[in-house]
């Protein structure tokens, strides 16, 4: 991998460092990580601050090129990045600021179920889970969809699906943007892209993705998880997917259509994989489009598998979902592009913000976080690893204030795949979760080897982070008791 | 000294491959074999595919970008259309295109060990370059 970081890294406070815009020729804003001290010995050590120097030389960026604590190296921007350009101002379009897994997100359900009540009937809910929720490689959804299909599925979201049968119509208030962001275009998307997305709604991947039954394990703010529906012991599902492979060829084919657009409109990028065009050119515009499509068909596959979900909860338990009280709690994107409203030196300015490995979390009082939230703020979902914890987090007035409405995503990676698998040679993944009372199934061969606990840094530290630095506040810790993974 | 083959390695959270050869023929086949094996042990039934043997056809002036473009699509047909190149019969780069001409043959999903799923090629760390009388590439995959 490439060498440290050496650049510099101005203290602004406990949770906060600067890069400053006269580090690098190009620069227009100055970068800004969230991050701890601790945390920042490991973030330089690989090339992530350079990206969010790199992302400071886009045009129309606004403010700060921004980093939070989960930080780690991407492809042309870093993950765990944040931009926010104005569309008005000649600002840019990224898809290296999404990423490749359009609208890959977090959900997280809720069960009136306690941990005990729950514990005698893992391993058949496990094996259950495992079998109703397709995983891994060439795993395909019981569900498809024909072209037309598709493409409706694509304008409308998960309210299609729900409309559908796979869900219930409450689910879409508790989605970000309701499961459908408005302006998506799916006939933009090109014959691969629905070939790809035909058989792959309502799947859950591979690599990184997961779906965990879990337990609150601890309250940090009673008041919040009451709203939130939360208590102590209580079971949760967490689902971890985005757009399969039909997002990845969205932006497979962005990176193709947009491949000429420096050069045609003049832009000088420090690092070609942050291929942009203006947010109101042709090309941007297409982007945005298809980009609003895939993300909707991520919601409608995080909105089947649960329903696929509810199925097996109400086989095992016996019980119908709503009896069992399965209602969703929040669904968050942290792979994502948005127009959104923000106050830019006095006035009201409507900016793209790019969320790479970063999650919305706006703060009480918001309009769009949904009416029963809004006295706390916005669920914020942070999947930790399958060993310790992940976290549930509230929006907080900072977020608006220092990061675009933007909070972490994740714990972010401490092991390489190929360390990880060197790591369990000799060992038994499987067994030592269940030695800590997690039931696993893994349906490839590497899956729990590469995502083992220890390959994974500690969310907490980074959630420690966005919490002091007053940009989402922790809510509730949620252990792992069983996961599925591809 | 080698010559031809491949190697994979780490590149953060995902996978980097690297190949060499004495023709842009070899070190092309070395990509796709790199590849085939960062994903696992996928197996031809050895039977020509219907469509076999395919010409492909990439537009740039770059040659890594027409290997970036080529190797999608091998991964598009693996794990889309279940099909493996078995053998590249023709490489060609020109000033603003290159040209392959492959061999295609169905996976045989039964004898096949299929260990992990590759999303994407990426343009990250991309080359192809001739060193000497060798060609070595590189290219990093999306796990």
């Amino acid at each position: 991998m490439a060498d440290a970081y050496t650049g510099p890294l101005k203290k602004l406070d406990d949770n906060r460092f600067l890069i400053p815009r006269s580090y690098k020729q190009g620069m227009l804003v100055d970068g800004l990580i969230f991050s701890s001290e601790r945390l920042l010995r490991s973030i330089a050590e690989d090339k992530a601050p350079e990206q969010v120097a790199n992302v400071a030389c886009l045009p129309g960026i606004v403010k700060y090129s921004i980093a939070m604590p989960d930080i780690h190296w991407g492809y042309g921007f870093c993950i765990g990045g944040v931009a926010a350009t104005d569309p008005e101002r000649g600002g840019v379009i990224s898809p290296g600021g999404v990423g490749y897994d359009i609208n890959c997100g977090v959900r997280l359900v809720r069960t009136n179920l306690t941990k005990n009540e729950a514990r005698p009937r893992l391993q058949d809910l496990v094996d259950a889970l495992f079998s109703a929720i397709p995983t891994g490689m060439g795993q395909r959804s019981p569900v498809s969809f024909n072209r037309g299909e598709l493409a409706q599925l694509m304008h409308e979201g998960s309210p299609y699906v729900i409309r559908k049968g796979f869900g219930w119509e409450e689910d879409s208030e508790a989605t970000e943007a309701r499961g459908t962001l408005a302006g998506a275009q799916p006939d933009l998307l090109s014959d691969r892209a629905y070939e790809r997305g035909g058989t792959q709604c309502g799947s859950l991947g591979s690599g990184n993705h997961f779906l965990e039954v879990q337990t609150v394990d601890r309250i940090d703010d009673p008041h919040a998880a009451e709203v939130y529906g939360l208590f102590p012991g209580q079971v949760t599902v967490m689902i971890h997917s985005g757009s399969r492979g039909l997002g990845y060829q969205v932006c497979e084919d962005a990176l193709f259509d947009l491949r000429d657009a420096p050069k045609k409109y003049g832009i000088k990028l420090p690092d070609r994989q942050l291929i942009c065009a203006p947010f109101r050119s042709e090309e941007g515009k297409r982007y945005f489009g298809a980009m609003n499509a895939a993300a909707n068909f991520a919601w409608a596959n995080r909105q089947i598998m649960t329903h696929l979900t509810r199925e097996v909860f109400e086989q095992v338990f016996g019980r119908s979902a709503e009896a069992l009280g399965m209602s969703l709690v929040y669904d968050v994107a942290h792979n994502i592009a948005k127009l959104e409203e923000y106050e830019i030196d006095g006035m009201a300015r409507q900016l793209c913000v790019h969320r790479k490995g970063a999650t919305r979390a706006f703060p009480p009082g918001h309009p769009e976080t949904p009416e029963r939230y809004r006295s706390v703020g916005q669920p914020v979902l942070i999947p930790g690893d399958m060993g310790r914890y992940s976290y549930v987090l509230a929006g907080q007035p900072g977020s608006m204030q220092h990061s675009f409405g933007s909070s972490c995503h994740g714990a972010g990676r401490r092991l390489s795949r190929s360390a990880a698998i060197r790591a369990s040679r000799g060992r038994s993944i499987a067994d030592e979760l269940l030695a800590r009372g997690v039931v696993a199934r893994a349906r490839g061969r590497t899956g729990l080897a590469e995502e083992q606990p220890d390959a994974y840094k500690d969310v907490l530290e980074v959630v420690d982070v966005v919490h002091n630095a007053g940009i989402s506040k922790r809510v509730a810790r949620l252990a792992p008791l069983a996961v599925i993974k591809g | 000294m080698q010559t031809s083959g491949f190697e994979l390695f780490d590149h953060t959270a995902d996978l980097g491959i690297r190949a060499i050869g004495r023709s842009l023929l070899e070190v092309f086949t070395g990509c796709r074999l790199g590849l085939y094996a960062a994903i696992g042990q996928p197996l031809a039934t050895g039977e020509p595919d219907e469509d076999s043997p395919k010409e492909l056809s990439y537009r740039s002036d770059d040659g890594a970008i027409v290997l970036r473009d080529y190797l999608a699509d091998v991964l598009f047909m693996l794990s889309e259309r279940g099909l493996l190149i078995v053998k590249e019969e023709r490489v060609a780069l020109f000033p603003d295109r290159g040209e392959i001409v492959c061999a295609v043959s169905p996976l045989d999903a039964t004898a096949s060990k299929l260990m992990r799923e590759v999303k994407a090629i990426t343009y990250h760390e991309l080359s192809l370059v001739q060193d000497g009388e060798l060609w070595r590439a590189q290219f990093i995959v999306d796990i």
